[in-house]
């Protein structure tokens, strides 16, 4: 007897099983609440995400916080080429090293996003953005709502200009200036030491200004509009934010580049993000046009659901 | 016709296809559980950044041709891999694996793009894997 | 020679020096080109230095031609030499068309790119970024850039881009630029000029003096014109201190 009815009682339970399968996969994604984001960050205590190997670079690891450390050291002693004004010759064309995390720039798993990637935030050392409570929330509940803004074709901000797509850099007297193959984006630095600007103009790249200390191009960047997100996921910054970045060449085809962050609006404290760049190995590379706004018409057309632009995590 | 080049659109390879993919999310726009395979001709070429488009007539089981719209890699990307617009002549007939758009129309994100006598080109709208290393 | 033959010859010659101080002195001094060349910034290798801040001051984004003002547009003398643009009959149909509709039907209306040259005398400040083998030019609106390469050669097309490919060299102290591979979804202005895909520019920069640079373009197109025509004007360098580059980002109003 006991036998027959465990029997009976598997056939049911599968049988349910399979109609509760059918069912829910028919349903669309909303009917059953938020399917999960496949970058999120997964929750502390979890083995690490399941990510492609990285490589190596000027003899060290790819790997944010490996290649923060690694760098940091081969800095001190790499004497780099000069330009006609005896600054640090950086001018060429660059990609990127490390930073996996266009999707989201703390450690996430492979997609059809992207490789997946260890942290690229190194301090704090958990690797993990220190965001005030409020702040968290807010930034786990932007991917489901809204569109990156890069998707509109608007310019990256800092510091994300700094981990984009390649880059062509060229330098002439008080000036450093920085071109991005992403929708033909630009950034102005100058290094002439004049004064930011007031607090009224607010800049999609912010406003930038560079120095030399030593070897290390640094750039202090604020007046940001803070409308474009870190990242996809929602990371995101305000615009009382102050942004210092350090690149700092490695190697004749290796820059080593960080990004501090302070905004007290956010975070409870200050935090950091390294990566790399690298030496495009084609000589003849050169920036081709890549206009956006008008090609991206169609894409908005055929794949819209109703989302709308991210304006960043501020009302304006 | 024109000899089709064979594409390997992988990250390694073409130093500029990220940019395509960098500024907006496959998650946001596809479902990366629902591939489908569909075949049919080349009506029309959208040679554009940031993704170009394909749309092809697929004829379904009951006879009636539905248009789709495949997206695939953006044109100064598939430019640096040697491809020109010219070298997608409408009337084509296309197999094309690819990723369903959410919103449910007839929408894929192209995976993989092969002609009727088996040559592949993979135009790499959005591909696995193929955030920035 | 006689005393007196002497003092005449003398006030002769004192009248006519005196004569011809005074006549320079009244004379406008000419920008000769030796006047012009000595006082240009030059970089190191010898050619004129035209980095720096750089905007029109005409009414051309709206109209090339001569027009008088309307509700929003500024009366401007035209750009074009001898005002006149040589449509072929079906081209001049087709303007008229774009002109009627300008306001829906101009690209620029949708924040599309204004394309060149459009973008050269958008009233919007642009940067010029200069080193012996790559000009840059860094513009305002719609952080638009447009890529000069020195004594190179244009890629292979066939290419639609809407800035085109230009590709440079110096000519004496004029820098001279070759544009091709244009699409056709840009127009001149906002008047509903236009042109195809088959647009090929000649440009001609040339500093005429620290603060002004003039710009010429002979403008060639033989599906849409009968011959080649040009336009011209100054760019004013923006002297104010500390001048920079701000941003217009067009679709982020809207959207």
């Amino acid at each position: 007897m006991t036998t027959l009815v465990s029997r009976w009682t598997l056939r049911v339970s599968v049988l349910v099983a399979a109609i509760i399968v059918l069912v829910f996969s028919g349903l669309s994604r909303s009917a059953i609440g938020q399917a999960p984001v496949p970058f999120r960050t997964p929750p502390p205590g979890s083995p690490p995400a399941k990510i492609r190997p990285y490589g190596q670079f000027a003899g060290c690891s790819e790997e944010p916080a490996l290649f923060h450390r690694c760098a940091m050291e081969k800095a001190k002693t790499f004497v780099p080429p000069r330009t006609p004004d005896g600054k640090p010759d950086f001018q060429g064309y660059w990609g990127r090293i490390g930073i996996r995390n266009l999707e989201n720039i703390e450690e996430h798993p492979e997609s059809l996003d992207g490789s997946g990637g260890r942290s690229s935030i190194v301090d704090p050392p958990d690797g993990r953005i220190p965001y005030q409570p409020w702040a968290a929330a807010k930034r786990d509940a932007h991917f489901e709502k809204y569109l990156d803004a890069g998707q509109y074709c608007l310019p990256d901000g800092a510091p994300r200009f700094a981990w984009g797509a390649t880059k062509f850099v060229v330098q002439t007297p008080g000036y450093v200036f920085m071109l991005n193959d992403y929708a033909d984006t630009y950034r102005i630095i100058p290094t002439d030491g004049r004064p930011h600007l007031g607090p009224d103009i607010r800049l999609w790249q912010g406003d930038l200004r560079g120095r030399w200390e030593g070897n290390t191009l640094v750039i202090d960047a604020t007046n940001q509009l803070a409308e474009t997100t870190l990242d996809h996921i929602g990371n995101f910054i305000s615009p009382d934010a102050k942004v210092v970045e350090r690149a700092t060449m490695i190697d004749k085809d290796v820059i080593y580049y960080t990004a501090t962050i302070e905004d007290a609006k956010v975070f409870t404290r200050p935090w950091t993000v390294a990566f790399g760049w690298r030496r495009n190995p084609n000589p003849k590379y050169e920036s081709w046009e890549q206009g956006c706004w008008e090609g991206v018409q169609s894409s908005l057309k055929y794949t819209d659901e109703g989302r709308k632009r991210s304006r960043g995590a501020f009302e304006k | 016709m024109r000899k089709l080049l064979l594409l390997m659109i992988g990250f390694g390879l073409c130093w500029a296809a990220a940019p395509a993919l960098a500024h907006h999310s496959f998650a946001a726009e596809f479902d990366a559980s629902k591939e489908v395979t569909l075949k049919g001709t080349l009506t029309k070429l959208e040679w554009v950044n940031p993704h170009g488009w394909l749309h092809i007539n697929v004829k379904g089981p009951d006879g009636k041709v539905e248009s789709w719209a495949v997206e695939a890699g953006g044109a100064t990307a598939l430019m640096r891999a040697g491809v020109r617009q010219t070298d997608f002549k409408p009337g084509v007939e296309l197999t094309v694996q690819g990723f369903l758009a959410k919103n449910g129309t007839n929408t894929v994100a192209g995976r993989e793009v092969k002609t009727a006598d088996g040559r592949n080109f993979f135009l790499g709208g959005q591909q696995p894997g193929r955030g920035a290393p | 020679m006689t005393s007196r033959a002497a003092r005449s010859s003398i006030v002769i010659v004192v009248v006519v020096l005196l004569g011809a101080a005074w006549l320079s002195m009244n004379r406008v001094p000419a920008q000769t080109p030796a006047t012009a060349a000595g006082s240009l910034p030059r970089m190191a290798d010898g050619k004129p230095d035209l980095s720096g801040i750089w905007q029109v001051l005409n009414a051309a984004a709206w109209n090339i031609q001569d027009h008088q003002a309307s509700k929003g547009v500024p009366a401007g003398q035209g750009v074009v030499e001898g005002n006149e643009i040589p449509y072929l009959p079906m081209a001049l149909a087709q303007r008229n068309e774009n002109f009627k509709n300008r306001l829906t039907a101009d690209p620029e209306t949708k924040c599309f790119q204004p394309g060149v040259p459009r973008m050269m005398y958008m009233p919007y400040p642009f940067q010029i970024i200069q080193t012996p083998t790559y000009i840059g030019l860094l513009f305002e609106y719609v952080h638009t850039t447009r890529h000069i390469r020195m004594n190179s050669e244009h890629p292979e097309g066939p290419i639609e881009w809407a800035l085109g490919d230009t590709r440079a060299r110096w000519e004496g102290d004029t820098l001279v630029t070759d544009v091709i591979h244009f699409n056709d979804d840009t127009w001149f202005d906002r008047a509903g000029n236009f042109h195809s895909e088959q647009l090929h520019l000649v440009e001609r920069f040339t500093m005429l003096d620290r603060d002004h640079l003039n710009y010429e373009v002979t403008v060639e197109d033989p599906k849409v014109f009968s011959r080649p025509w040009k336009m011209s004007m100054p760019f004013y360098r923006r002297i104010e201190k500390n001048i920079q580059i701000l941003d217009y980002e067009c679709q982020s109003f809207d959207s």
